[in-house]
Formats: structure tokens, C-alpha cells, sequence
């Protein structure tokens, strides 16, 4: 499970040792179970960031906060 | 707690107002983004994000000036959605972790084509269906799939403010992929965006 894990942490360049970046780049090529998993991990965060990173608020949210701020600032 | 009328002069209230706005109206498409995966209703998500900005301002003194204020904004935002919005919000039905890692040790190399992950066979889906699917996932790993997935926090930014071991969101994570794929994966194949090879076999 630690392995696999550990893929998580490569899809998201959060692998500081370079030795086990290189590891992990051997084993996605050569064992199918871990090329599996790095390619599910890499599609869902592929699609989300692709799909969801640019939500925008509503129009004139801004504006209903400080509204909101300043009706209830001392309560 | 006193109010901050009777703490701050009218010159002070300006100047906090001023910062505010500085600092924390940026983030807000981002903070807004946030309330809504978490709420997974746009109602919900306007009064969440209210309540926070509202938080916010009150303790703005309490802000670091050069820190992250999108961490700080989404950690009281967590903060408010436990305290005051889990209790009343309706849950949809969760994903149940048990069965992702049947699916997950039932894939076999024969069974999906691996070039549909190439392929990005999610593709064809609408935004809706993966927004339903990423409601659908347990609260403690949807948080970390959206803190990492869309608004591209680092784990140690998101260890900061959900308050978990580093290790803790990697394994999250981990497992929010795998339950976000199983979903997806049922989605594609009912509408036929995912072909099983030698699909006779399973029957066999």
C-alpha cells in the first residue's frame, strides 16, 4: 500500500528525493500494477484540474459580503 | 466578545476595510469554488462563503501580512462548514470505501483497455456527472481531493489547515482518486464512453 501511495506523491511532484522519482519512473514502465495506478491517479487529477479549476463566484458576491460584514459586525 | 466598533476608531474601521478588501476579495472565486464542492448547493455555498468573509474580517487582526490568505480563508471556511453547516446540510449518498477496493482488485489487465486512460475516456462526460461524483465522496476525502485537485494546495499547505499528518493526506488522496475513478469508470461504461475488452470472457 506504501508503494502505491507513493505514486500519489509523484503524480503530484510532491517527491523531493530524486533517486525515488527515478524509481518510481522504472517501475511505471515495467510493472503493470503501479503503470495502473499511476494512470488513474494522473486521469482523475488530470480532469479535475482541467474541469473545475475556474468556477466563478456569482456577480456581485463581493458586494453582498460587505454588505453582510457591515449589517453584522457587532453581533 | 467585544465588538469591533468599540475596539477600532472610524479611521481604523476604513483602514481594516481597505486591507480586507486588499487581501481577501481576491481569493473569493477560489473560497466560493470551495463552499460549493463542500456544500454541493449554490444557496448553501453563498451563505457559507458570507459567513466566512465574515469570520475573516472580524479576525483579521488575528492574519499574518505576507502569509497565504487563500489558506487562511479556506481554513475558516472548514472551520464554519463543520460547525455550522454539517449538522443541518443533507448528505448525498457516500461512496463506501469497501467497495472501491473490490472494483479496484477486480481490474484486471485484461479486462480495461489501459489506453483508455490515455485516451481520457472521461472525456464525454458532463461537468455535472463528475461535480455529482466528487458530492458523492466522503467529506474528509473530498476536502483533500478539491484542496489538492482544484485549488492546487500543497500537501503541507493542506496538512496545515485540516489539521492531518502530511502522510494522512497522501493516503486521502490516494484513496479520493480511486473512489472518484470507480464512479466516473460505472458513469462512462452506462453510457457506453468505455468498451470492455473480450467482454465475452466474463462470462466464461
Amino acid at each position: 500500500m506504501e508503494l502505491l501511495e507513493e505514486i500519489t506523491s509523484y503524480v503530484d511532484e510532491e517527491l523531493k528525493d530524486q533517486n525515488i522519482c527515478c524509481r518510481m519512473k522504472k517501475l511505471i514502465i515495467d510493472d503493470y500494477v503501479i503503470r495502473n495506478e499511476y494512470m488513474i491517479q494522473k486521469c482523475i487529477k488530470d480532469l479535475l484540474r482541467t474541469r473545475f479549476s475556474c468556477c466563478k463566484s456569482p456577480a456581485g458576491l463581493d458586494k453582498k459580503i460587505f454588505l453582510y460584514i457591515s449589517q453584522n459586525i457587532n453581533n | 466578545m467585544r465588538a469591533i466598533t468599540n475596539t477600532l476608531n472610524d479611521k481604523e474601521l476604513q483602514q481594516r476595510y481597505a486591507e480586507f478588501e486588499k487581501e481577501a476579495v481576491p481569493h473569493l472565486d477560489a473560497v466560493y469554488n470551495f463552499a460549493l464542492r463542500m456544500t454541493g448547493d449554490e444557496d448553501d455555498a453563498d451563505d457559507l462563503v458570507q459567513e466566512t468573509y465574515l469570520k475573516a474580517f472580524r479576525f483579521f487582526d488575528k492574519f499574518e501580512k505576507g502569509t497565504n490568505c487563500k489558506a487562511w480563508l479556506f481554513r475558516i471556511l472548514k472551520n464554519s462548514f463543520i460547525n455550522d453547516y454539517r449538522k443541518t446540510t443533507k448528505e448525498p449518498n457516500k461512496v463506501d470505501y469497501d467497495d472501491v477496493q473490490n472494483f479496484y482488485e477486480n481490474i484486471k489487465a485484461d479486462e480495461v483497455e489501459t489506453q483508455h486512460y490515455e485516451e481520457d475516456a472521461f472525456a464525454n462526460l458532463l461537468d455535472d456527472e463528475i461535480s455529482k461524483a466528487i458530492s458523492e465522496l466522503p467529506e474528509d476525502f473530498r476536502t483533500v481531493v478539491i484542496l489538492s485537485d482544484i485549488e492546487g494546495f500543497t500537501y503541507e499547505e493542506i496538512a496545515d489547515f485540516v489539521d492531518i499528518p502530511v502522510g494522512t493526506v497522501r493516503s486521502r488522496l490516494h484513496r479520493a482518486r480511486k473512489m472518484l475513478y470507480v464512479q466516473l469508470f460505472d458513469y462512462a461504461k452506462d453510457k457506453g464512453f468505455v468498451k470492455k475488452k473480450n467482454s465475452s470472457k466474463k462470462s466464461d
